[in-house]
């Protein structure tokens, strides 16, 4: 089980988003910690098949990201999760799995699962417009599910989550990390450090640093100093007085 | 698939301005097939017996051959005579074209002057730019082959049919474009885009599930208006005289066509234009991203017919043609489905086709085209 | 005042650096000002060298100018068959018959022949110049509200000190006066070019010379002053409506939809009325669209409003009506928008 992203690379007009960006994640959690900008968003989109590549390749165990057979196994929850604000959470996750290419039963089944998993079973029927940011979010998270996919995609998924919601959510995909690639961006470095197998910094489209967290907090460095160390530039520019 | 396509018809229908507007408009319509009847709006004073006497006497007479002197006793008859109160509104154009007569003879001399317009076709140069010698020779011997004299028929429903199609079409392909405009365009508004196109199927069968529920809507909507329109003005005013030849509308028609045949044949060609409409429609909504300019393209695209206006250099005759299938595509709403039975022929590599068969192999044939472009525009879709 | 003056500003800067509103914009102007000569242009007409066939008419045309026309004998009779049809149709009553026939007695002969080519052809062409008006203020102004709410604005501008208040009128002045300048710089721009093609000659002549059933006592400056005023007040009316449309629905697209339907379809329900009081309710439906008929032939009607017993012509009732309309429609905009729920 691998994926490998080969020199990935994003180019518009004049600025460069993603430069050749290379990496082979295989089974477990990878974080992906970048400030404003980084090129995060774009390079999961790429992989995702959402945005064509400027060069470069990615490919899940030989399939290229351009195949139906990538998507198959694809979850991908996106930074602002859309929605149908007059659908209700079960018709919203059944009409996704019947996209997924589940059966109806079985749509209806894994929706129920999800659903119930992320705390939703009492709004399964009410319209997602009557949601709170935290429920979208958690919808967000369980539509990304449903095909039970081997790439979990996860773009800031903690965005909107109350501290419990947050440390369960850690729990869901640490759990999920031990079968699966899940690669997830957040800006909250603690997400990564506890969950997280792998971490790769960016920034400026490239990755400027990473490896196993375990080696890195080994080393007498937290994560976050490590962040600070690549995006904090100069003394004072951390204060806002 | 099916259960795609049961999600995006549920995502149009969903929306309650759809709805509205839908119901508004097919209300309207319905009501206008039978308004001439609705007092106090009529013009015509006790409209429904007005309507009734009228057609006892035109069923009266029905089967009698439109000679010199029946001719002749129709104008006397309908000499100042309101159009609304004649029992003769439905042969009202060669009433118009036979023009003040003072005898049988006079009165006769309709079919002559007509097969003359005819005969010097190849003389008049306007018409001449649109048609080749060819084709002048082929409506000529369209015309020859209609028979003569003609014979009169009572044809109320049929009649008022025909004369609201292009009115009807006109409110038909504005629901249209509202219930398309949103297809594509709506899962980049509300976001749901990135979601889709990452799904297994948001490149494959996502994409026909969409294009065949545009094609589903376009075509259901129009017979559902086309068939219920027809079904009203037979109930009110009567199915009699489907079996009338189609001049007795359209004099300058040369097809050999009764009017319950023009009549399927206009249904049929609503429907495919609709569907050529509801493509491009799709087609703007793929590109644009927005429901909102989708609409306004479309609405300025149905603009100028309803204007009356064509594309420049009309007298060449490509050009003409050019404007007879982008243009006047959408009807004028007071040509009264004129247009369709025009005796200009299209001539494609030295065949001479009607319009009326020409034109919905095109709409289809493009229509087609033009849904397909439309899916890939989204599949292709950069989201980001 | 300044606050407001500011905040005016803004929204109208939000109209114009909107691409697609100048996109409108600028093709409206291209189509009004190229509509005025284009039967003139070979290609838009089946007869040759119309340029040259226009400047003769105009030459010969100028070389009359000052004649009398005394033979209005058919005038007389048109206007007794117009008025006598009226009267059967019951548009109009006994008393308002005399009232129109004072007003026609009224109109001086004999006529004095100018040419009005450049007038009368603007006046030919007010009916596609007021629908490319409409239409590109609808689509300019339909997404006013809407934008506030999709892009989360209104949350913020509902919760500051001028949020529902000084924005609120400055919102509903920012449609109403950029209704008004379209109109205005289109009108301008169509009449300008009219002018220029075909002549500015015969501003004082009598409106009759192109409207001959006209009745009012009214030059032919004064004929199209008055046309614009009463375009500009139905363009009130309707900026009005579809900014009470887009605070009420917080859509453009429902918004535009509805506004195309006022546009378009009002013009095609063709409702042929024998009873007074729905006869007269569908003129004032039509005042407030565009005509896409005639619009000097209804603002001029011969037909008055008869309110309280005064026989009002068209063109002034219909403008006040659409003037009291609008703002009456602005007044609801502002409290519907003021009192939006935004969550």
């Amino acid at each position: 089980m691998q994926l490998i992203i080969d020199r990935l690379t994003k180019q518009y007009k004049n600025k460069i988003a993603v430069d050749r960006v290379s990496l082979t994640l295989s089974q477990g959690v990878h974080g992906l910690l970048g400030a404003n900008g980084a090129g995060k968003t774009t390079l999961m989109r790429m992989m995702c098949g959402l945005l064509t590549p400027t060069g470069g390749s990615v490919a899940y165990n030989g399939i290229d990201v351009s195949r139906e057979e990538y998507r198959d196994v694809l979850g991908y929850m996106p930074q602002h999760f859309g929605y149908y604000p007059n659908f209700t959470a079960h018709g919203f996750l059944c009409y996704l799995g019947s996209l997924k290419g589940l059966s109806k039963p079985f749509a209806k089944e894994k929706s129920e699962a999800l659903l119930s998993q992320l705390n939703l079973t009492d709004v399964a029927k009410k319209k997602i417009k009557t949601f709170s940011g935290g429920m979208k979010q958690r919808l967000g998270i369980a539509q990304a599910l449903l095909n039970n996919p081997k790439i979990l995609i996860l773009d800031e998924p903690t965005a909107g989550l109350d501290p419990k919601e947050r440390v369960k959510f850690r729990s869901l995909i640490a759990k999920l990390g031990s079968d699966r690639i899940v690669l997830l961006s957040t800006h909250i470095v603690s997400d990564v450090e506890d969950i997280a197998h792998n971490v790769h910094l960016m920034k400026d489209g490239q990755i400027i640093a990473g490896g196993k967290v375990d080696k890195l907090l080994s080393q007498g460095q937290s994560l976050e100093q490590l962040y600070m160390e690549h995006f904090g530039d100069s003394e004072g520019e951390n204060d806002y007085a | 698939m099916l259960t795609l396509m049961g999600y995006e018809w549920k995502k149009i229908f969903m929306q309650k301005r759809v709805i509205a507007v839908f119901a508004v408009i097919f209300i309207l319509i319905c009501i206008g097939q039978v308004g001439d009847l609705i007092q106090p709006l009529s013009p015509i004073p006790d409209a429904v017996q007005t309507m009734r006497n009228n057609r006892e006497h035109a069923r009266a007479l029905t089967g009698r051959e439109l000679d010199g002197d029946f001719l002749y006793e129709i104008f006397r008859e309908t000499e100042g005579q309101n159009f609304w109160l004649s029992p003769y509104r439905n042969i009202w154009h060669i009433i118009r074209f036979m023009g003040e007569v003072e005898s049988p003879e006079e009165a006769v001399a309709f079919y002559t002057n007509r097969d003359n317009r005819f005969a010097m076709l190849p003389e008049d140069e306007f018409l001449m730019n649109r048609v080749s010698e060819g084709g002048a020779r082929w409506i000529m011997q369209k015309n020859e082959q209609l028979p003569a004299p003609w014979v009169f028929a009572y044809t109320g429903g049929f009649d008022i049919f025909l004369n609201r199609a292009n009115t009807v079409a006109i409110f038909l392909f504005f629901v249209i474009a509202i219930c398309i405009a949103s297809l594509f365009a709506a899962e980049h508004q509300t976001g749901v885009a990135p979601i889709m196109l990452a799904a297994k199927y948001g490149k494959s069968k996502l994409i026909w599930a969409k294009i065949f529920t545009a094609a589903g809507i376009s075509l259901g909507l129009s017979l559902l208006f086309t068939l219920s329109t027809l079904a009203i003005s037979l109930l009110a005013f009567g199915a009699d005289g489907g079996w009338a030849m189609l001049q007795l509308r359209i004099p300058f028609a040369v097809y050999s066509l009764t009017l319950s045949q023009a009549a399927w044949i206009l249904i049929i060609n609503v429907c495919l234009r609709a569907f050529y409409l509801g493509a491009l429609v799709a087609l703007f909504s793929a590109l644009t991203r927005s429901a909102f300019v989708s609409l306004i393209l479309a609405t300025v695209y149905m603009a100028p017919a309803t204007l009356y206006l064509s594309l420049p250099f009309n007298e060449i005759r490509w050009v003409f043609n050019l404007n007879r299938l982008i243009i006047d595509f959408i009807p004028h709403p007071t040509e009264h489905a004129v247009s369709t039975f025009s005796f200009f022929p299209y001539e494609i590599f030295g065949l001479f086709i009607p319009p009326f068969i020409f034109e919905p192999i095109f709409s289809l044939v493009v229509g087609a085209g033009l849904l397909c472009c439309a899916g890939w525009v989204f599949k292709r879709a950069q989201v980001g | 005042m300044r606050d407001l003056c500011t905040l005016m500003g803004y929204e109208w800067k939000k109209l114009l650096l909107r691409k697609g509103n100048v996109i409108v914009l600028v093709i409206s102007l291209a189509l009004v000002c190229f509509v005025q000569f284009s039967l003139l242009l070979p290609g838009f007409t089946p007869h040759e060298n119309m340029w040259e066939q226009m400047r003769e008419v105009r030459a010969y045309e100028r070389a009359r100018a000052g004649n009398e026309i005394t033979a209005l004998h058919e005038y007389h009779a048109n206007f007794a068959e117009t008025l006598a049809f009226q009267l059967e149709r019951g548009r109009v009553s006994q008393r308002g018959g005399d009232w129109v026939t004072q007003q026609h007695e009224a109109v001086p002969t004999p006529w004095i022949f100018y040419p009005t080519a450049g007038f009368g052809n603007f006046f030919s062409r007010s009916a596609f110049m007021t629908l490319v008006i409409f239409t590109a203020v609808a689509v300019s102004i339909a997404p006013l509200f809407p934008n506030e709410y999709r892009t989360g604005v209104a949350a913020l501008q509902l919760a500051s000190k001028y949020g529902k208040s000084k924005l609120v009128t400055a919102k509903l002045l920012t449609a109403a006066t950029f209704g008004l300048m379209v109109a205005l710089f289109l009108t301008l721009s169509a009449l300008g070019t009219s002018l220029a093609v075909f002549g500015a000659d015969g501003a004082r002549a009598m409106l009759q010379l192109y409207e001959p059933l006209s009745i009012y006592n009214l030059t032919v400056v004064q004929g199209a002053v008055i046309l614009f005023a009463n375009i500009a007040a139905r363009i009130l009316f309707f900026s009005a409506g579809v900014v009470l449309l887009s605070a009420k629905l917080r859509s453009a697209f429902s918004t535009i939809i509805i506004a195309f339907v006022w546009i378009f379809m009002a013009g095609m329900i063709f409702i042929p009325v024998a009873i007074p009081w729905i006869f007269t309710f569908s003129r004032l439906v039509i005042a407030v669209t565009p005509d896409m008929v005639s619009p000097v032939r209804s603002t001029f009607s011969i037909v008055p409003y008869e309110i309280f017993g005064v026989f009002v012509p068209p063109f002034i009732f219909e403008g006040v009506f659409s003037l009291v309309g609008g703002i009456g429609l602005l007044c609801c905009a502002g409290w519907v928008f003021k009192r939006a729920q935004v969550g």
